[in-house]
Protein backbone atom coordinates (compact mmCIF):
# COMPACT_ATOMS: atom_id res chain seq x y z
CA UNK A 1 0.00 0.00 0.00
CA UNK A 2 2.76 2.07 0.69
CA UNK A 3 3.56 2.20 -3.42
CA UNK A 4 0.10 3.39 -4.00
CA UNK A 5 0.58 5.81 -1.06
CA UNK A 6 3.33 7.60 -2.37
CA UNK A 7 1.56 9.29 -5.86
CA UNK A 8 -2.05 9.40 -4.64
CA UNK A 9 -4.15 12.24 -4.03
CA UNK A 10 -7.44 10.80 -3.23
CA UNK A 11 -6.53 9.36 0.42
CA UNK A 12 -5.09 13.48 1.49
CA UNK A 13 -8.32 14.91 2.60
CA UNK A 14 -8.89 12.18 4.76
CA UNK A 15 -5.67 10.97 5.91
CA UNK A 16 -4.42 13.99 6.60
CA UNK A 17 -7.41 15.91 7.54
CA UNK A 18 -5.84 16.21 11.60
CA UNK A 19 -2.81 17.75 8.96
CA UNK A 20 -5.07 20.18 7.71
CA UNK A 21 -7.03 21.19 10.31
CA UNK A 22 -3.66 21.85 12.35
CA UNK A 23 -1.34 23.84 10.12
CA UNK A 24 -1.44 27.42 8.57
CA UNK A 25 -3.15 26.35 5.11
CA UNK A 26 -1.59 29.12 3.67
CA UNK A 27 1.67 27.92 2.74
CA UNK A 28 2.76 25.08 0.93
CA UNK A 29 -0.49 22.69 1.07
CA UNK A 30 -2.74 25.33 0.50
CA UNK A 31 -4.44 24.17 -2.75
CA UNK A 32 -4.58 20.52 -2.07
CA UNK A 33 -5.84 20.43 1.32
CA UNK A 34 -9.45 21.86 0.22
CA UNK A 35 -12.86 20.47 0.51
CA UNK A 36 -14.12 21.54 -3.01
CA UNK A 37 -12.26 19.02 -5.65
CA UNK A 38 -12.63 21.46 -8.88
CA UNK A 39 -10.34 23.97 -6.89
CA UNK A 40 -7.36 21.25 -6.54
CA UNK A 41 -5.15 21.81 -9.57
CA UNK A 42 -2.35 19.52 -8.65
CA UNK A 43 -2.24 16.18 -10.81
CA UNK A 44 -1.50 12.91 -10.96
CA UNK A 45 0.61 11.09 -13.95
CA UNK A 46 1.38 6.94 -15.15
CA UNK A 47 4.75 7.25 -16.39
CA UNK A 48 5.11 3.46 -17.92
CA UNK A 49 6.85 0.79 -16.58
CA UNK A 50 5.47 1.28 -12.79
CA UNK A 51 6.27 4.72 -12.20
CA UNK A 52 4.08 7.29 -10.90
CA UNK A 53 4.21 11.21 -9.79
CA UNK A 54 2.25 13.62 -8.57
CA UNK A 55 2.74 17.30 -9.52
CA UNK A 56 1.83 20.05 -7.46
CA UNK A 57 3.48 23.15 -10.47
CA UNK A 58 0.04 24.66 -11.18
CA UNK A 59 -0.75 25.04 -7.45
CA UNK A 60 1.93 27.08 -6.82
CA UNK A 61 1.82 30.76 -7.18
CA UNK A 62 5.18 31.88 -6.18
CA UNK A 63 8.37 30.54 -6.07
CA UNK A 64 9.94 28.59 -3.07
CA UNK A 65 6.16 27.53 -2.38
CA UNK A 66 7.35 24.14 -2.40
CA UNK A 67 9.60 24.68 0.62
CA UNK A 68 7.37 26.41 2.56
CA UNK A 69 8.75 30.09 2.26
CA UNK A 70 8.28 33.52 0.37
CA UNK A 71 10.49 34.03 -2.90
CA UNK A 72 12.99 35.97 -1.36
CA UNK A 73 13.58 33.98 1.90
CA UNK A 74 17.17 32.82 0.01
CA UNK A 75 17.95 35.80 -1.51
CA UNK A 76 21.33 34.45 -2.26
CA UNK A 77 20.47 31.20 -3.68
CA UNK A 78 17.77 33.11 -5.83
CA UNK A 79 20.96 35.04 -7.17
CA UNK A 80 22.87 31.98 -7.82
CA UNK A 81 20.30 30.86 -9.88
CA UNK A 82 19.94 33.33 -11.69
CA UNK A 83 23.68 33.31 -12.83
CA UNK A 84 23.18 29.99 -13.60
CA UNK A 85 19.78 30.03 -15.92
CA UNK A 86 18.97 33.74 -16.16
CA UNK A 87 16.49 35.07 -14.65
CA UNK A 88 13.33 34.02 -16.09
CA UNK A 89 14.27 30.17 -16.37
CA UNK A 90 15.70 30.47 -12.52
CA UNK A 91 12.66 31.65 -11.40
CA UNK A 92 10.18 29.03 -13.89
CA UNK A 93 12.55 26.22 -11.67
CA UNK A 94 12.20 27.90 -8.41
CA UNK A 95 8.30 27.76 -8.62
CA UNK A 96 7.83 24.64 -10.74
CA UNK A 97 9.28 23.10 -7.31
CA UNK A 98 10.91 18.96 -7.10
CA UNK A 99 10.00 15.82 -8.41
CA UNK A 100 7.00 13.92 -6.27
CA UNK A 101 8.16 10.48 -8.28
CA UNK A 102 7.36 7.30 -7.39
CA UNK A 103 10.03 4.77 -9.03
CA UNK A 104 9.05 1.42 -9.22
CA UNK A 105 9.23 -0.76 -7.53
CA UNK A 106 10.00 0.73 -4.20
CA UNK A 107 11.87 3.93 -4.61
CA UNK A 108 10.18 7.53 -4.37
CA UNK A 109 11.71 10.92 -4.53
CA UNK A 110 9.73 12.80 -2.10
CA UNK A 111 10.06 16.72 -3.19
CA UNK A 112 13.32 17.24 -0.65
CA UNK A 113 13.44 13.57 0.76
CA UNK A 114 14.45 10.07 -0.62
CA UNK A 115 12.41 7.23 0.53
CA UNK A 116 13.38 3.68 0.13
CA UNK A 117 10.22 1.16 0.96
CA UNK A 118 11.84 -2.17 2.30
CA UNK A 119 9.55 -5.22 2.47
CA UNK A 120 10.75 -7.59 5.29
CA UNK A 121 8.50 -10.11 5.92
CA UNK A 122 4.69 -10.97 5.43
CA UNK A 123 2.89 -8.33 6.93
CA UNK A 124 5.99 -5.98 7.93
CA UNK A 125 7.77 -3.44 5.87
CA UNK A 126 10.49 -0.85 6.48
CA UNK A 127 10.28 2.79 5.59
CA UNK A 128 13.51 4.32 5.32
CA UNK A 129 14.07 8.30 4.32
CA UNK A 130 16.58 10.44 3.99
CA UNK A 131 16.57 14.47 3.06
CA UNK A 132 17.93 15.19 -0.43
CA UNK A 133 20.23 18.13 0.03
CA UNK A 134 20.58 20.51 -2.94
CA UNK A 135 24.81 20.40 -4.14
CA UNK A 136 25.48 24.21 -3.64
CA UNK A 137 22.74 26.09 -2.41
CA UNK A 138 23.24 28.00 0.79
CA UNK A 139 23.23 25.88 4.41
CA UNK A 140 20.50 27.65 5.38
CA UNK A 141 18.38 26.52 2.39
CA UNK A 142 19.41 22.75 3.18
CA UNK A 143 19.00 23.19 6.71
CA UNK A 144 15.15 24.05 5.62
CA UNK A 145 14.87 21.14 3.67
CA UNK A 146 15.95 18.94 6.79
CA UNK A 147 13.38 20.84 8.79
CA UNK A 148 10.65 19.97 6.23
CA UNK A 149 11.73 15.89 6.38
CA UNK A 150 10.76 16.68 9.94
CA UNK A 151 7.70 17.35 8.95
CA UNK A 152 6.52 15.00 6.72
CA UNK A 153 8.53 11.73 6.85
CA UNK A 154 9.60 9.58 9.96
CA UNK A 155 7.21 7.33 12.44
CA UNK A 156 5.99 10.62 13.96
CA UNK A 157 5.98 12.77 10.74
CA UNK A 158 2.57 14.90 10.58
CA UNK A 159 1.98 13.16 7.51
CA UNK A 160 3.36 9.55 7.34
CA UNK A 161 2.70 8.27 10.76
CA UNK A 162 -1.10 8.63 9.77
CA UNK A 163 -0.50 6.82 6.33
CA UNK A 164 1.17 3.79 8.05
CA UNK A 165 -1.61 3.24 10.46
CA UNK A 166 -4.20 3.03 7.97
CA UNK A 167 -1.93 0.36 5.89
CA UNK A 168 -1.75 -1.34 8.86
CA UNK A 169 -5.27 -1.27 9.25
CA UNK A 170 -5.84 -2.36 5.37
CA UNK A 171 -3.40 -4.95 6.08
CA UNK A 172 -5.67 -6.44 9.26
CA UNK A 173 -8.86 -5.89 7.59
CA UNK A 174 -7.39 -8.22 4.62
CA UNK A 175 -5.46 -10.84 5.86
CA UNK A 176 -5.97 -14.10 4.95
CA UNK A 177 -8.63 -13.12 2.37
CA UNK A 178 -8.57 -11.56 -1.28
CA UNK A 179 -10.49 -8.93 -1.87
CA UNK A 180 -11.32 -6.49 -4.97
CA UNK A 181 -9.50 -3.25 -5.16
CA UNK A 182 -11.33 -0.96 -7.13
CA UNK A 183 -9.19 1.32 -8.88
CA UNK A 184 -11.24 3.03 -11.14
CA UNK A 185 -12.00 6.53 -10.48
CA UNK A 186 -11.01 9.04 -13.23
CA UNK A 187 -10.81 6.42 -15.55
CA UNK A 188 -13.18 8.61 -17.97
CA UNK A 189 -11.19 11.51 -17.63
CA UNK A 190 -7.58 10.84 -17.55
CA UNK A 191 -5.91 12.06 -20.85
CA UNK A 192 -2.26 11.37 -22.64
CA UNK A 193 -0.54 14.90 -22.25
CA UNK A 194 1.80 15.55 -25.28
CA UNK A 195 5.15 13.65 -23.45
CA UNK A 196 3.08 10.12 -23.95
CA UNK A 197 2.29 9.71 -20.35
CA UNK A 198 -1.33 9.21 -18.74
CA UNK A 199 -2.53 12.36 -16.62
CA UNK A 200 -5.84 13.02 -14.26
CA UNK A 201 -7.29 15.05 -11.54
CA UNK A 202 -5.07 14.41 -8.25
CA UNK A 203 -7.41 12.57 -6.60
CA UNK A 204 -7.77 9.80 -9.58
CA UNK A 205 -6.32 6.76 -9.93
CA UNK A 206 -4.34 6.69 -12.84
CA UNK A 207 -0.94 6.77 -11.06
CA UNK A 208 -2.87 3.30 -9.56
CA UNK A 209 -3.80 1.65 -12.18
CA UNK A 210 -1.10 2.10 -13.56
CA UNK A 211 1.08 0.60 -11.04
CA UNK A 212 -0.65 -2.54 -10.23
CA UNK A 213 -0.85 -3.08 -14.10
CA UNK A 214 2.87 -3.01 -14.58
CA UNK A 215 2.92 -4.97 -11.22
CA UNK A 216 0.33 -7.63 -12.59
CA UNK A 217 2.17 -7.50 -16.35
CA UNK A 218 5.89 -9.30 -14.18
CA UNK A 219 3.81 -11.71 -12.97
CA UNK A 220 2.29 -12.79 -16.03
CA UNK A 221 5.42 -12.72 -18.15
CA UNK B 1 28.07 14.97 34.93
CA UNK B 2 26.33 16.32 37.94
CA UNK B 3 27.29 20.36 37.74
CA UNK B 4 25.67 21.25 40.96
CA UNK B 5 24.17 18.99 43.57
CA UNK B 6 20.44 19.43 44.73
CA UNK B 7 18.71 19.79 48.55
CA UNK B 8 16.29 17.04 49.30
CA UNK B 9 13.33 19.53 48.93
CA UNK B 10 14.74 20.53 45.18
CA UNK B 11 15.08 16.89 44.34
CA UNK B 12 11.40 16.23 45.45
CA UNK B 13 9.64 19.62 43.42
CA UNK B 14 11.70 18.00 40.51
CA UNK B 15 10.75 14.72 40.45
CA UNK B 16 7.57 15.14 41.12
CA UNK B 17 7.41 17.53 37.94
CA UNK B 18 8.71 15.11 36.16
CA UNK B 19 6.33 12.41 37.39
CA UNK B 20 3.51 14.57 36.70
CA UNK B 21 4.80 15.58 32.81
CA UNK B 22 4.84 11.34 32.62
CA UNK B 23 1.50 10.70 34.01
CA UNK B 24 0.01 13.88 31.25
CA UNK B 25 1.60 12.40 28.57
CA UNK B 26 0.53 9.01 29.11
CA UNK B 27 -2.77 9.85 29.21
CA UNK B 28 -3.03 12.47 26.45
CA UNK B 29 -3.83 14.92 28.92
CA UNK B 30 -2.35 17.77 26.20
CA UNK B 31 -3.78 21.09 27.61
CA UNK B 32 -2.82 20.56 30.65
CA UNK B 33 0.69 18.97 29.21
CA UNK B 34 1.22 22.39 27.20
CA UNK B 35 0.82 24.98 29.85
CA UNK B 36 4.00 22.74 31.32
CA UNK B 37 6.27 24.29 28.63
CA UNK B 38 8.58 27.47 28.12
CA UNK B 39 8.28 29.62 24.94
CA UNK B 40 12.07 28.42 23.74
CA UNK B 41 10.54 24.67 24.55
CA UNK B 42 12.77 21.99 22.37
CA UNK B 43 11.54 18.76 22.26
CA UNK B 44 13.73 16.44 20.45
CA UNK B 45 13.61 12.81 19.36
CA UNK B 46 17.06 12.17 17.46
CA UNK B 47 17.62 9.49 14.53
CA UNK B 48 20.43 8.20 15.56
CA UNK B 49 22.08 7.23 18.70
CA UNK B 50 26.10 8.29 17.51
CA UNK B 51 26.20 11.70 18.73
CA UNK B 52 23.06 12.84 16.98
CA UNK B 53 23.32 16.65 15.94
CA UNK B 54 19.90 17.75 15.38
CA UNK B 55 21.23 20.43 12.42
CA UNK B 56 22.85 17.16 10.49
CA UNK B 57 21.43 13.82 11.38
CA UNK B 58 17.40 13.08 10.50
CA UNK B 59 15.72 13.12 14.04
CA UNK B 60 12.23 11.14 14.71
CA UNK B 61 10.72 14.58 16.21
CA UNK B 62 12.79 18.30 16.31
CA UNK B 63 10.43 20.70 17.46
CA UNK B 64 10.56 23.94 18.47
CA UNK B 65 8.16 25.68 20.20
CA UNK B 66 6.14 26.65 17.77
CA UNK B 67 6.30 22.94 15.83
CA UNK B 68 4.83 21.23 19.32
CA UNK B 69 1.92 23.57 19.25
CA UNK B 70 1.63 22.44 15.96
CA UNK B 71 1.55 18.74 16.74
CA UNK B 72 -0.74 19.23 19.85
CA UNK B 73 -2.99 21.00 17.60
CA UNK B 74 -3.10 18.25 15.64
CA UNK B 75 -3.62 15.62 18.28
CA UNK B 76 -6.45 17.41 19.41
CA UNK B 77 -8.43 17.62 16.16
CA UNK B 78 -9.13 13.69 16.97
CA UNK B 79 -8.68 12.67 13.27
CA UNK B 80 -4.91 12.09 14.20
CA UNK B 81 -5.21 8.32 12.77
CA UNK B 82 -1.81 7.65 14.61
CA UNK B 83 -3.44 8.19 17.57
CA UNK B 84 -7.35 7.74 16.87
CA UNK B 85 -8.06 6.38 19.77
CA UNK B 86 -5.41 7.19 21.46
CA UNK B 87 -2.82 4.84 22.89
CA UNK B 88 -2.88 3.22 25.73
CA UNK B 89 0.10 3.34 27.64
CA UNK B 90 1.92 3.92 31.26
CA UNK B 91 5.67 5.18 31.49
CA UNK B 92 8.40 4.37 34.35
CA UNK B 93 10.83 6.27 35.19
CA UNK B 94 14.13 5.01 37.00
CA UNK B 95 17.47 6.35 38.08
CA UNK B 96 16.61 10.01 37.98
CA UNK B 97 19.70 11.92 38.68
CA UNK B 98 18.90 15.86 39.38
CA UNK B 99 21.19 18.58 39.11
CA UNK B 100 21.76 22.10 38.70
CA UNK B 101 23.34 23.73 36.15
CA UNK B 102 25.39 27.24 36.21
CA UNK B 103 23.02 28.84 34.59
CA UNK B 104 20.50 28.01 37.36
CA UNK B 105 18.30 25.58 35.05
CA UNK B 106 17.77 21.98 36.25
CA UNK B 107 18.64 18.82 34.33
CA UNK B 108 17.20 15.92 34.95
CA UNK B 109 17.52 12.54 33.74
CA UNK B 110 16.51 9.41 33.79
CA UNK B 111 16.14 5.69 32.02
CA UNK B 112 12.27 4.97 30.68
CA UNK B 113 10.72 2.59 28.84
CA UNK B 114 6.97 2.39 27.72
CA UNK B 115 4.18 -0.12 27.53
CA UNK B 116 1.73 0.64 24.80
CA UNK B 117 -0.81 -0.22 23.80
CA UNK B 118 -1.23 0.50 20.06
CA UNK B 119 -5.30 0.52 19.29
CA UNK B 120 -4.97 2.00 15.83
CA UNK B 121 -3.86 -1.16 14.01
CA UNK B 122 -1.78 -3.42 15.19
CA UNK B 123 -3.44 -4.11 18.31
CA UNK B 124 -0.20 -4.70 19.90
CA UNK B 125 1.66 -4.13 23.50
CA UNK B 126 4.75 -1.84 22.65
CA UNK B 127 8.10 -0.82 24.82
CA UNK B 128 9.35 1.78 24.00
CA UNK B 129 13.30 1.90 26.23
CA UNK B 130 15.17 4.46 26.22
CA UNK B 131 16.68 8.14 28.27
CA UNK B 132 15.32 11.06 28.85
CA UNK B 133 17.18 14.35 29.76
CA UNK B 134 14.98 17.34 30.73
CA UNK B 135 15.90 21.02 31.19
CA UNK B 136 13.55 22.43 33.70
CA UNK B 137 13.37 26.28 34.61
CA UNK B 138 12.04 27.50 37.68
CA UNK B 139 8.92 29.55 37.65
CA UNK B 140 7.57 32.01 40.89
CA UNK B 141 5.36 28.50 41.14
CA UNK B 142 6.79 25.35 40.00
CA UNK B 143 9.24 24.83 36.95
CA UNK B 144 8.52 25.32 32.62
CA UNK B 145 10.28 22.72 31.00
CA UNK B 146 12.69 24.47 27.87
CA UNK B 147 14.07 20.86 26.80
CA UNK B 148 12.57 17.45 26.73
CA UNK B 149 15.54 15.18 24.58
CA UNK B 150 14.52 11.62 24.43
CA UNK B 151 16.97 8.78 23.01
CA UNK B 152 14.92 5.63 22.18
CA UNK B 153 17.35 2.40 22.47
CA UNK B 154 15.34 1.69 19.12
CA UNK B 155 15.73 5.19 17.09
CA UNK B 156 18.19 3.62 14.67
CA UNK B 157 16.78 0.61 14.39
CA UNK B 158 13.17 1.03 12.51
CA UNK B 159 10.38 1.84 15.04
CA UNK B 160 6.57 2.01 14.64
CA UNK B 161 4.06 4.39 14.27
CA UNK B 162 5.11 7.36 17.08
CA UNK B 163 2.01 9.92 17.07
CA UNK B 164 2.15 10.12 21.02
CA UNK B 165 3.89 12.34 22.99
CA UNK B 166 7.15 10.33 24.00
Amino acid sequence: MLSENEADGYHVSFVHDSFAKAINREGKYENVLQDEEEGVHAVCRYLGNGHTELDYQETYTHPMQWLGVQEDRYADYRDQMGQAYGTDRAREIMQKGPPHTFIFPNLFIAETCLVMIQPISVGETMNWHTPLYLKGAPEALNRRILRQGEVAMGPSAFLTADDAVIAERQWRALKGSPAWLDLSRGAERERETDKGVLQSHYTDETSNRGFWQHYQSLFNG
Amino acid sequence: MPNKAVTEAEYRAVSNFVYLECQLADEGRWEEWEELLADDMHYWVPGTLDDPDPDRDVSIINDNRSRLATRLRQLRTGTRLAQAPTSEMRRMISNLVIWLEEDGEYVAEANFVIFEMQKQSTMTMNQWPGRVSYRLRSKLQGFEMARKRVDLIAAASGIPSLGFII
